[in-house]
């Protein structure tokens, strides 16, 4: 399954967790009503192919994948990247970096984690 | 113009020990610029455009202990063209010999670079006295081919080339440059020793090589029409 595929599953494995896991942001239904909180976000975003002169190996890439965790509170968005953490990154190749801030359009704080996975399956 | 992008070029190295079919014995070789092979009908169907052949104990020093590529299979019946090869300076034809067809000890080697290096010959001193600036012009060594690519277990040809890294026995190596360079174009290594392997593997990376070939003789390079 494809790396952003399998981090929804793990973070959606962990005991207690509360909010909807997706790999897309969904459209607004109503434009009155602010998104709800808190919910995570897996996004894989930069790929990067393996190539030699025998051409470009298909069946495996190295990626980038992006977690965000959004919440009313930034403590709520802490705790839910603090126990996310351990799986995903044990999961992936490496965890590039971690930052906070607060988006206002979300009307929430959240805590974003940046992950590079080698992918065995990256067409699924 | 006409320069050329790598994309379909194929690179080879030779597998050892091989297990070539028997050596092939010939009924005629031509002192002609390509030499044309005569081999018997039953014979013919071994060989196709394309295959990296030796040929041993035909008494022409222009073709004996080298390898070329095969051309022209059956233009003439029962015959093919050692692509590469010139034996026109030979005062006679042969009638003795043998070719042995190594396409079938050919596997694909992929890489992700490789570079041929080849420096000039280093002038040799013989100053004396009377002339202390005499110098007599070096030989040129064959040169050196530095490689890079990604470990892949699951590669023959990567598999083949720690193989070789470890016994040091000499092997071919052969590119067929892609058909966008120009048709029927070829490079033969005929004998390359791995002097060393350089494996990196760090985090978030892939497992890479790097590594380097001594060749023991110049490179010969073919050209289908030539």
């Amino acid at each position: 399954m494809a790396a952003d595929r399998d981090f929804i599953e793990l973070i959606e494995q962990i005991a207690g967790w509360t909010g909807p896991v997706t790999n897309s942001l969904s459209s607004q239904d109503d434009e009155t009503k602010p998104t709800a909180l808190p919910f995570t976000l897996v996004e894989r975003s930069e790929t990067e192919w393996l190539s030699s002169l025998c051409g470009t190996e298909q069946d495996v890439c190295f990626c980038t994948v992006v977690v965000t965790f959004v919440a009313r509170k930034l403590a709520q968005a802490r705790r839910m990247a603090d126990a996310a953490r351990p799986s995903l990154a044990a999961a992936a190749d490496a965890l590039e970096s971690e930052g906070s801030n607060y988006d206002a359009g979300l009307r929430g704080h959240y805590v974003q984690q940046q992950y590079r996975v080698f992918d065995r399956s990256p067409n699924v | 113009m006409s320069a050329f992008s790598t994309k379909g070029m194929k690179i080879y190295l030779e597998k050892k020990p091989g297990s070539s079919p028997a050596p092939v014995a010939v009924t005629s070789v031509s002192n002609a610029k390509p030499a044309t092979v005569t081999v018997a009908l039953a014979d013919i169907t071994k060989f196709k455009d394309g295959d990296l052949v030796t040929v041993a104990g035909t008494g022409l020093t222009a073709v004996d202990g080298k390898a070329f590529t095969v051309g022209d299979l059956d233009d003439v019946a029962n015959t093919f063209a050692l692509l590469g090869s010139d034996a026109s300076g030979a005062t006679a034809p042969a009638n003795v010999g043998n070719v042995t067809n190594h396409t079938g000890d050919l596997i694909e080697f992929c890489l992700s670079t490789i570079a041929y290096t080849q420096q000039p010959g280093q002038a040799i001193s013989v100053g004396t006295t009377c002339d202390p600036a005499a110098q007599l012009a070096g030989e040129p060594q064959a040169g050196s081919l530095a490689i890079e690519g990604f470990e892949d277990y699951a590669s023959a040809g990567f598999v083949e080339f720690l193989q070789a890294a470890t016994d040091g026995i000499p092997r071919m190596l052969y590119i067929q440059l892609p058909p966008s360079a120009y048709p029927g174009l070829y490079v033969i290594y005929p004998s390359v020793t791995t002097s060393g392997i350089s494996e990196t593997f760090a985090v978030g990376a892939a497992a890479a090589f790097t590594g380097e070939f001594i060749l023991g003789s110049n490179p010969v390079r073919i050209r289908d029409d030539a």
